[in-house]
């Protein structure tokens, strides 16, 4: 038997044939699908077998801006829910009138205002990265029961994105949840510092034992921008839901007002009042047309000055019209309105692209624990499927669905080429940065990260071969 | 001759080598050599140094700037209107805004990376972008030097941590958003009334010890001066 003989033209065929493989798999992985590239595509099919898509963009005033968020209930068809979803102002009016900020517009919370974010700001998660800074959180969250009955249960997931804008003295943690039962809640949380102390007991809160210095009450006004196109932006019709008490309040009647011209309207707790927005071509096996609602968060309600007309009302619907990008102190160049009351003047709806717009407020009284980091405090609202599908799409999961006690195998199967380099790196930012507690928590990251490993482990197994 | 068995020993461990390192890049950065952006991807570095570059070599822009104060504010994806990405895809292009102090203009320059052209110039009036970097700390630096300004900044600085603002470099951190007048249009705003029109910066300040400083001051840019040494304009928010 004649021993196989080590030749270095051997080994460079081997290692051309690898420097294939390997370019040819990063070249797959780095291929666009639809309207970004990998490195901006968030994919994800949560363990229950629902799917969201969408493309991010980091963008100076806004921060983190969503396009093109598709839903794909278990087993359904993949449908358009927003073309376009962001934060549209933050509005900061303190009650002694000593500052109104309005942040989006007149801070940004993009550009350097974005964080740069550990590892252990993502435990569990993965970091996505614009040039090199990690801006976008992305995880997979148990949210608990889906639903229970009798014997059957289901554990239900969600895909939760968040980034962090510090403005100020406060970080802003502008969060977007995408669950597997078609729900979406825009959510943001305040925490760092407090920005602002006077001596007037009138406008605010002690916060020494002195009883002189007062954190100053304000309120946070959060307005997002979200440009739905049912299944893509015709037929789009946007309805006013509430009921109506009788005479001696013991029942009640429901009222379905299409809203035929643009309009402001204001949220209405006592009449359980909601909107929705659904495409009068498309309906489900039912024959219902399919539709988003929007569930108001009332709990504080800002009614501010007569310049600042935009608080009149919590919700908004108007056409279309690309100028209009903010709920206050919008560009008026090119005759565009200043602000949402003035994006409402008179337009039909009738068969126009729309655009929601919905503002919730948070009166922010100081506390002594304000002191000396502010508990993150998260306002939010939410979006879901009404009619998107003719029964609940996620009865099939359940029982044998995945259990609370059986949580992280996360499938994270779309595009996982995509999700694949997003992990490695995270991994390695973490190996190299965080030390073992990093790495045990980029290891918890599902799926994708031990495909990746297992090729990781196959590159460096060569090392030795070549170094001969 | 001994060069030539070295060389034919060199050549495969070199191309070995070679390909090791392809490898090694490739597989740490694979969008950086692979993904050719598209759609709603923000510009890379090199998009944003193009578009930059276009924009300030034309000659509509060049006239515009020559002889004025100027400083580039953003260079930013255009942000395509829906009549253009209904059709799926769209060229790259940028816009670049410049700020013109002298003039209070801000000058917008839409540059196609694709055609590697400027495909419109426009100067727009009361449009402010976020401050940058160094416009914040110009602000800042206006504020020091201001004898009332920087003079109630000292007082209140020796008043909640007791010593003496001898570095204000080490001794304070400071942020700084756009000030509008129409933000606060039932007060007397005296030389901030401009703000807006012109382009303003109202400070916030903290100790490096996170210790507010309870003043806004408002520095007018365009007119480098302060236009408001504490911002506090209403009667209830007066210290
Ligand atoms: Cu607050």
């Amino acid at each position: 038997m004649k021993r196989p003989r080590f030749t270095w033209a051997g080994l460079a065929v081997v290692a051309a044939a690898w420097l294939l493989l390997v370019v040819g798999a990063r070249w797959t992985a780095a291929q666009s699908s639809g309207n970004c590239s990998a490195t901006y595509k968030v994919d994800m099919t949560l363990p229950t077998g629902a799917r969201w898509t969408m493309c991010w963009e980091p963008r100076l005033n806004e921060g983190i801006v969503l396009h093109d968020v598709t839903f794909t209930p278990p087993g359904g068809t993949a449908r358009l829910v927003l073309a376009q979803a962001s934060m549209a102002q933050i509005h900061v009016p303190y009650d002694d009138n000593g500052a109104r900020f309005h942040d989006v517009s007149d801070y940004g919370l993009g550009g350097d205002r974005l964080l740069d974010l550990a590892p252990a700001d993502c435990p569990s998660g993965t970091l996505l990265a614009d040039q090199g800074k990690d801006m976008l959180c992305r995880t997979t969250v148990n949210r608990g029961y889906a639903y229970k009955h009798a014997s059957t249960q289901l554990q239900g997931y969600a895909l939760n994105l968040f980034s962090v804008s510090k403005i100020g003295e406060y970080n802003y943690i502008v969060e977007w949840t995408f669950s597997d039962d078609g729900a979406i809640e825009p959510a943001v949380r305040a925490t760092g510092q407090l920005q602002r102390t006077g001596a007037n007991p009138d406008y605010g809160w002690p916060l020494d034992s002195l009883n002189s210095r007062f954190g100053i009450a304000h309120t946070h006004n959060y307005y997002w921008r979200l440009d739905f196109d049912v299944d893509g932006s015709a037929n789009d019709v946007v309805e006013e839901i509430d009921f109506t008490p009788s005479p001696t309040r013991n029942s009640w009647t429901l009222n379905v007002n299409e809203l035929g011209t643009e309009a402001g309207r204001q949220v209405d707790a006592t009449a359980f009042r909601f909107w929705r927005i659904k495409d009068s071509s498309v309906e489900n096996a039912d024959g219902h047309p399919i539709s988003y609602e929007l569930l108001p968060e009332s709990s504080n309600v800002f009614r501010g000055p007569a310049y600042e007309p935009f608080t009149q009302n919590e919700f908004y619907v108007t056409v279309y019209n690309a100028c209009e990008q903010w709920a206050s102190h919008n560009p008026t160049s090119g005759g565009c309105g200043e602000n949402l009351a003035s994006f409402v003047n008179g337009q039909s709806l009738s068969g126009a692209d729309l655009v929601l717009w919905y503002g919730v407020a948070f009166h922010h009284l100081p506390i002594e624990e304000d002191e000396i980091y502010m508990n993150a405090h998260r306002t939010a609202f939410t979006l879901r499927p009404r009619d998107w599908t003719a029964d609940n799409p996620l009865a099939n999961a359940g029982s044998g669905g995945p259990t609370a006690t059986s949580p992280p195998t996360l499938t994270r199967t779309a595009t996982p080429t995509a999700t694949a380099t997003r992990t490695s790196t995270a991994t390695a930012t973490a190996t190299l940065t965080a030390g073992p507690a990093g790495t045990a928590t980029a290891t918890l990251t599902p799926t994708a990260t031990q495909a990746t490993g297992s090729n990781d482990v196959f590159f460096f197994v060569l090392l030795p071969v070549v170094r001969r | 001759m001994k060069l030539w068995p070295l060389l034919r020993r060199l050549i495969p461990v070199g191309s070995v080598g070679l390909i090791l390192l392809i490898t090694t890049l490739v597989w740490a950065s694979p969008e950086r050599l692979f993904t050719s952006l598209t759609g709603y991807d923000p510009l890379s570095l090199e998009e944003q140094q193009t578009a930059y570059t276009l924009a300030l070599a034309h000659d509509q822009v060049q006239s515009l700037i020559r002889g004025q104060r100027t400083a580039v504010l953003l260079v930013e994806r255009h942000d395509e209107p829906k009549s253009v990405t209904q059709f799926g895809s769209w060229a790259r292009r940028a816009d670049v805004y410049v700020y013109n102090y002298n003039q209070d203009q801000l000058l917008h320059v839409l540059v196609d990376l694709s055609a590697r052209t400027v495909s419109a110039v426009e100067t727009l009036q009361e449009v402010q972008l976020p401050l940058t970097e160094a416009e914040v700390a110009a602000a800042y630096q206006r504020v020091l030097a201001d004898p009332v300004a920087g003079g109630a900044l000292r007082r209140q600085f020796q008043a909640v941590t007791g010593a003496a603002l001898d570095q204000p470099e080490q001794q304070l951190k400071y942020r700084a958003l756009i000030f509008r007048a129409s933000a606060m249009p039932d007060v007397p705003l005296g030389a901030a009334a401009e703000c807006g029109r012109r382009r303003c910066a109202q400070l916030l300040i903290a100790t490096q010890g996170d210790v507010l400083i309870d003043l806004l001051p408002i520095v007018d840019l365009s007119a480098d001066r302060v236009a408001s040494a504490s911002g506090f304009f209403s009667p209830e928010a007066q210290p």
